[in-house]
């Protein structure tokens, strides 16, 4: 039997897109809420308040760690970018790995003040489940996002070649006619954002590129490491010298790097081997001041503060590598953009989610017996309700935990984020344990109650209340209540239309199915 | 500026739509003849090139673009809505063809 | 050849084809890049990685695209062939 390519594309799609599915849609939605992670950070530590000044915070961070870090290995400072107040400091002991630096972390203000925020790893969780999943080691998590995007890079493709008329339909969306409207809707997500799916899915390789594909860096190095030293410029780093030092100010260190990189803002410190000698200070640009996201990595004598040679500027192709990566982490978008970028992220979930649901949607009028459905067939239709609903109810469950969880408690942060998995587990569990036909509706209402519900508990246990934060004009904390609640809104929008969808279109869909059968 | 730009993708994207059958039935209840059909679809990619030249001035050519395709987005969005609501309002159009098969 | 078990297979091996066989001509390409493009070696290597996702799509999209399975391992062999032979030939001191 000779089959089109259209049909060996169709097949090729609806199975390579099945198969990742439901974690394509969890990286979708996690990244998408990570083009606004500094914002969630900020709202998860409603202690820290004031503004932002970089050079304080940094002083602030610095004299902090040597009152209470001496001789040990590394002193790093993550410097708040245009989106934040506080800076983050941490250090890291003899023997100790770069996973530990938590157990030293601290955070200060725009006046170089330590501040007693509560632990929380804020919005950077979302954004690390975006690639590196949980509960599961680094590699492994990577590795299976990695060849998830592959699927979606050829899901993309099939895709493409099997739309038959992306511009007759580009603007079509027939509602209530079923299995055609999630065809429609999930068109529209994928063609109307199709620039940003295909480059969203490359970039995300590209961005994790010398893990998946290191077979170049094999056949031309004896060593990786040889091949980042080339690639960054960055020296070996620095041995004791056992004499102590003091080490110049920072403030003038940071001055020579913005006045090398034309005003812009340095984002990471590293003070290697602080207190000796041989110290060498990193400062490294802000990923968020420039479309190409690899910033220039400055290195300085820590006791003199002079800055040593600059590394040489890069090649096109490592040039193209930093703008791709930057593309895709959005990091230098201005508010404007970000919205946008968060609009495609949207469209790019909605995509996913709508070709899950077709393909239950697609098979439900040629099942044998529509009351007793294939094991598979449950299967999908239950882990799609679980996951469209469920992860976003996990989230809302983290931001309730951010506010509810004691700040004393140990494992706080860790603890925060077992309660995301907590809320979306229950929320799985709920939908297998009930019968088929109300599961939607009330999980999308649990859901709108959930969101509902975080700027509520915000209001009743912290001082800045959406509408407080309304009146002191903060853009932050007023605009992330007010997301939940369009949140609640869309997901309670979505259960209203199941609720109320008309009998006649259930009876039709029975008789269609009857004259199938 | 943005809105300029998202204006002027809006206005061609309405354009582009108004140049397709299905939609001058479903928007205007009769289909047009094909040479103001064709009109409207150069009315609509000037619209859409504007908006890029628009969004490239302001921006300059790399981040421009970025711009211009979120911009596009919206746009996009914002008309296949409008088109669904104008439809249903009117009570949809019957499909024409037997639904793709996929 | 009306077996129930053979469209399995056939899937089974066009997909061995696509994951597996995409990985390992991606790889081959990415790793001859490396070794063979006139310019700085971090320049080479960055190009090879940049390019290898594409390829690995192009084998994945070719090995449903073609008419059979046995095709499919006919089109991979045949483009994994000229990197692999470019690679030996420059890993054993012939060429570059």
């Amino acid at each position: 039997m000779k089959v089109g390519l259209r049909q060996s594309m169709a097949f090729l799609h609806t199975w390579a897109g099945l198969l990742f599915g439901w974690l394509l849609l969890a990286v979708f939605v996690t990244g998408t809420t990570a083009y606004f992670q500094d914002e969630i950070t900020r709202w998860m530590q409603p202690e820290i308040k004031g503004e932002r000044h970089l050079v304080a915070s940094a002083e602030g961070a610095v004299d902090y760690m040597r009152q209470h870090a001496q001789g040990v290995e590394t002193w790093s400072i993550q410097l708040p970018g245009k989106r934040s107040v506080a800076a983050m400091g941490y250090w890291k002991e003899k023997g100790e790995t770069y996973l530990q630096w938590r157990d030293h972390a601290f955070m200060v203000d725009g006046r170089g003040v330590r501040v007693d925020a509560r632990d929380t790893t804020g919005g950077w969780l979302l954004y690390r489940l975006h690639f590196d999943l949980h509960y599961v080691p680094v590699l492994w998590g990577r590795w299976t996002v990695g060849l998830a995007a592959m699927f979606m890079l050829v899901a993309i493709v099939s895709g493409v070649i099997t739309h038959r008329r992306i511009f007759a339909d580009f603007f079509t969306l027939r509602l209530g006619k079923g299995q055609r409207s999630w065809l429609d809707a999930h068109n529209l997500g994928a063609v109307l954002a199709l620039p940003f799916h295909v480059m969203i899915t490359y970039t995300g390789l590209v961005t994790l590129q010398a893990a998946y594909m290191p077979w170049g860096i094999a056949a031309a190095y004896e060593r990786p490491a040889d091949y980042h030293r080339e690639l960054t410029g960055i020296d070996a780093p620095p041995t004791r010298s056992g004499t102590f030092a003091a080490s110049a100010p920072i403030a003038d260190m940071i001055a020579q790097a913005r006045a090398r990189w034309n005003g812009a803002d340095p984002g990471f410190i590293a003070i290697l081997i602080p207190g000796d000698a041989n110290s060498v200070v990193k400062i490294t640009q802000d990923t968020g001041t420039s479309m190409a996201t690899r910033g220039e990595t400055l290195t300085f004598d820590a006791a003199t503060g002079h800055m040593r040679t600059p590394p040489a500027s890069r090649g096109g192709a490592a040039m193209t590598e930093s703008v791709m990566v930057g593309l895709h982490a959005g990091r230098f978008a201005p508010p404007a953009l970000r919205w946008l970028y968060f609009l495609s992220g949207l469209m790019g979930s909605a995509m996913v989610a709508t070709g899950l649901v077709l393909w239950t949607a697609k098979r439900r009028l040629r099942l044998p017996d529509p009351t007793r459905p294939h094991v598979g067939f449950r299967l999908v239709e239950r882990l799609n309700v679980a996951t469209i609903a469920g992860l976003p109810f996990g989230i809302a469950v983290y931001f309730i935990a951010n506010r509810l969880l004691p700040s004393a408690m140990t494992h706080r942060a860790a603890w925060e984020a077992n309660w995301l998995f907590i809320g979306w587990g229950a929320l799985l569990l709920y939908v297998f344990l009930r019968p088929p036909r109300r599961v939607w509706i009330e999980s999308l209402s649990m859901v709108a109650v959930a969101y509902l519900a975080v700027p509520a508990v915000n209001a009743l246990t912290t001082d800045r209340g959406l509408l407080r934060s309304f009146v002191a004009g903060d853009l932050v904390f007023a605009g992330f209540d007010l997301s939940m609640l369009v949140t609640a809104a869309g997901f309670a929008f979505a259960a209203w239309k199941l609720f109320r969808r008309p009998l006649a279109r259930v009876r039709e869909t029975r008789s269609r199915r009857e004259r199938i059968a | 500026m943005i809105a300029l730009c998202i204006l002027a993708a809006l206005a061609g994207f309405v354009g582009l739509s108004f140049g397709m059958t299905r939609h001058q039935r479903d928007v205007l209840g009769r289909t047009l003849a094909p040479s103001t059909s064709l009109r409207w679809r150069i009315v609509g990619w000037t619209g859409v090139a504007l908006s890029l030249v628009l969004a490239a001035i302001r921006d300059g050519a790399a981040l421009g673009t970025v711009y211009w395709l979120g911009e596009l987005t919206v746009a996009a969005l914002a008309v296949a809505l409008g088109t669904t609501w104008r439809g249903s309002r009117r009570g949809a159009s019957p499909v024409r063809e037997p639904s793709g098969e996929r | 050849m009306r077996h129930p078990i053979a469209p399995a297979l056939r899937i089974a091996s066009r997909a061995f084809v696509a994951i597996v066989g995409g990985y390992v001509a991606a790889a081959l390409y990415a790793a001859t890049m490396a070794r063979w493009l006139p310019m700085p070696r971090t320049e080479a290597v960055m190009i090879g990685m940049l390019a290898s996702f594409a390829i690995y799509a192009g084998v994945a999209i070719m090995a449903f695209a073609v008419g059979s399975a046995t095709r499919a391992w006919i089109w991979l062999a045949a483009g994994c062939l000229p990197p692999a032979l470019a690679l030996y030939l420059s890993t054993h001191g012939v060429f570059a």
